[in-house]
């Protein structure tokens, strides 16, 4: 394992260690490097700093319906 | 008095016939109740029977009707939900878990609620595989019913996670039923199953209500006898839903739309490594596509599809099961390897999460960008048939086996209607998945019901399952 799959499998095994059974810890360490390696094909891709996430954000404001269909902002 | 069975009739044949009285929503319900409580246990294919709520409903969609308040082609039509669309009541809502085997909501899904609206008859919970697959299973007997068995062999795997979906639709003790789909959840059953699925773009079903896996992943659809079918059905529960803020004002009316291109694309490398037999069908199929398309080999864009949806599930449903992880609750679920699942992906990084988040509206432009040249990409619904029930499974979500039109698929949220193409030797069927751009269900799901009007896969069922005719 390299140092970041290490400290992160370590990291698990720390909190959630005493749900696991010893072959367990086993398959949690693989799944760590699974995710590590998912994340070095991320880290790989440039992107420039005007990409955004691809996910709207909305603001909430508590709006009222009249009987026409237009919103208006409390 | 019903001149004929309803079972394994189309929901359009059937709703043509409850709308001109040839049969009455209760006989129907009741027919399907019956096999239901025949079959629903042989092949592991329900969770809860709703019989009290099915003859209510269905009585009520009778004296309605009577009345002339017909709703449409789903008024007095019984249908089967995933159990992970909650349902008031008091009807448990399991999410294929035995952890949760009591769990009641007293609301209903949105989905639910729309199906009631337009007339349909909720008549089962159907099985699943636990909380949709998503800890990272391997094997068949996920479940709180078991391993839910294909109508075409008990002895193989109806697919996953929507397996009660697929199973109850094949062995017809629904005419139709809703799954939901993060990563393959509603192709797989309907390619195990011998069946027709959809799923439908990200946001066109409301998920209010639907257990939630993966938020930015997860969607709703439906699982028929035919692609038709699934337009009808999408018809009934699409729309805005104020309680899920992702769900799309876009209205939709399902049409056969002949507006076309005609011209399918198949992504470069989708028939390596796959099993002969569904390579074999596929090619038949494609040379009678190519008496009406122009079909030509694809590359898209050199991008991480498979890792990019990977950590996006990961991550998110890291969160969604976050209470569920830290009191150790995993240690009660059925799979070996879902009892470990949930901890590793707890080392998601944020910015690794967020850097998916980012490519992915890269790969939506690209991928958008030469999906606008053709009708529809195309390929395999699954590389193999339906494997073993007692087998582990290569699944794409654990990474062990390649899915990148699944990957690129359910990470930007396009439709894809899978029906069947042929079968295998040992009479197991196989599938074709025609996948759209976002929003244009009604293109895919009209190429997929020429097919059909072309080849009679979807009207063949099981011998054994067939209705034995009244002396």
């Amino acid at each position: 394992m390299n140092p970041e799959e290490k400290h992160l499998a370590e990291l698990v095994i720390t909190k959630y260690g005493h749900f696991l059974e010893d072959h367990e810890i086993a398959h949690v360490k693989e799944s760590v490097k699974d995710i590590i390696n998912n994340a070095r094909a991320l880290r790989n891709v440039d992107l420039s700093n005007g990409m955004e996430p691809f996910s709207v954000f909305s603001p909430f404001v508590e709006t009222t319906e009249c009987d026409s269909g237009e919103i208006h902002d409390e | 008095m019903m001149s004929e069975t309803p079972i394994f009739k189309s929901v359009r044949e059937l709703g043509f016939r409850i709308k001109s009285r040839d049969i009455s929503p209760v006989e129907v319900t009741k027919h399907f109740l019956d096999r239901l409580r025949k079959y629903g246990p042989e092949y592991n294919s329900v969770v809860t029977i709703t019989a009290d709520l099915a003859l209510k409903q269905a009585k009520s969609a009778e004296d309605e009707i009577f009345k002339g308040e017909y709703k449409g082609p789903l008024h007095g039509i019984p249908y089967g939900a995933k159990d992970l669309l909650a349902t008031s009541g008091g009807i448990p809502t399991t999410w294929g878990a035995k952890l949760f085997e009591s769990q009641t909501f007293n609301y209903d899904a949105t989905v639910v609620s729309k199906l009631r609206k337009s007339g349909a008859v909720l008549i089962a919970k159907l099985a699943m595989v636990e909380l949709a697959g998503g800890m990272g299973y391997r094997q068949p007997n996920a479940s709180i019913t078991g391993p839910c068995k294909s109508p075409w062999d008990k002895n193989t795997w109806a697919g996953g996670s929507s397996s009660g979906s697929g199973s109850a639709v094949g062995c017809g003790l629904v005419p139709f039923a809703i799954g939901s789909e993060t990563w393959g959840s509603i192709l797989s059953p309907a390619n195990n199953c011998g069946i027709s699925g959809l799923r439908p773009t990200y946001g066109r079903v409301s998920r209010y209500g639907a257990m939630a896996l993966s938020w930015t992943l997860d969607k709703l659809g439906p699982l028929a006898l035919s692609a038709d079918d699934c337009g009808l059905i999408l018809e009934a529960i699409a729309g805005k839903d104020h309680k899920d803020p992702t769900s799309s004002n876009r209205k939709y009316a399902y049409t056969r739309d002949v507006n076309r291109k005609n011209k399918l694309g198949v992504i470069k490398g989708v028939l390596d490594d796959i099993d002969e037999q569904v390579r074999s069908n596929f090619v038949t199929s494609i040379k009678h596509l190519e008496k009406k398309f122009e079909i030509t080999e694809i590359d898209l864009p050199d991008m991480p599809y498979q890792e990019v949806t990977r950590t996006i599930m990961l991550a998110e449903s890291s969160s969604a099961f976050e209470e569920f992880t830290e009191k150790g609750l995993a240690r009660n679920l059925t799979a070996p390897e879902d009892r470990y699942g949930p901890y590793a992906r707890t080392t998601v990084l944020a910015k690794d999460y967020i850097k998916a988040l980012r490519i992915r509206g890269v790969m939506a432009h690209q991928v958008d960008g030469i999906m606008s040249k053709f009708d529809a990409l195309i390929s395999p619904t699954r590389n193999t048939p339906a494997s073993p029930i007692e087998d582990e499974f290569r699944g794409s979500i654990t990474g062990a086996s390649r899915d990148i039109m699944g990957a690129a698929g359910n990470a930007l949220g396009l439709p894809s209607v899978s029906v069947p193409n042929g079968f295998t030797p040992d009479n197991l069927p196989t599938g074709i998945q025609f996948m759209g751009r976002a929003f244009q269900e009604n293109k895919i799901l009209s190429i997929a019901a020429d097919f059909q009007d072309d080849s009679d896969w979807h009207i063949q069922h099981p011998a054994e399952l067939l209705p034995k005719r009244e002396p």
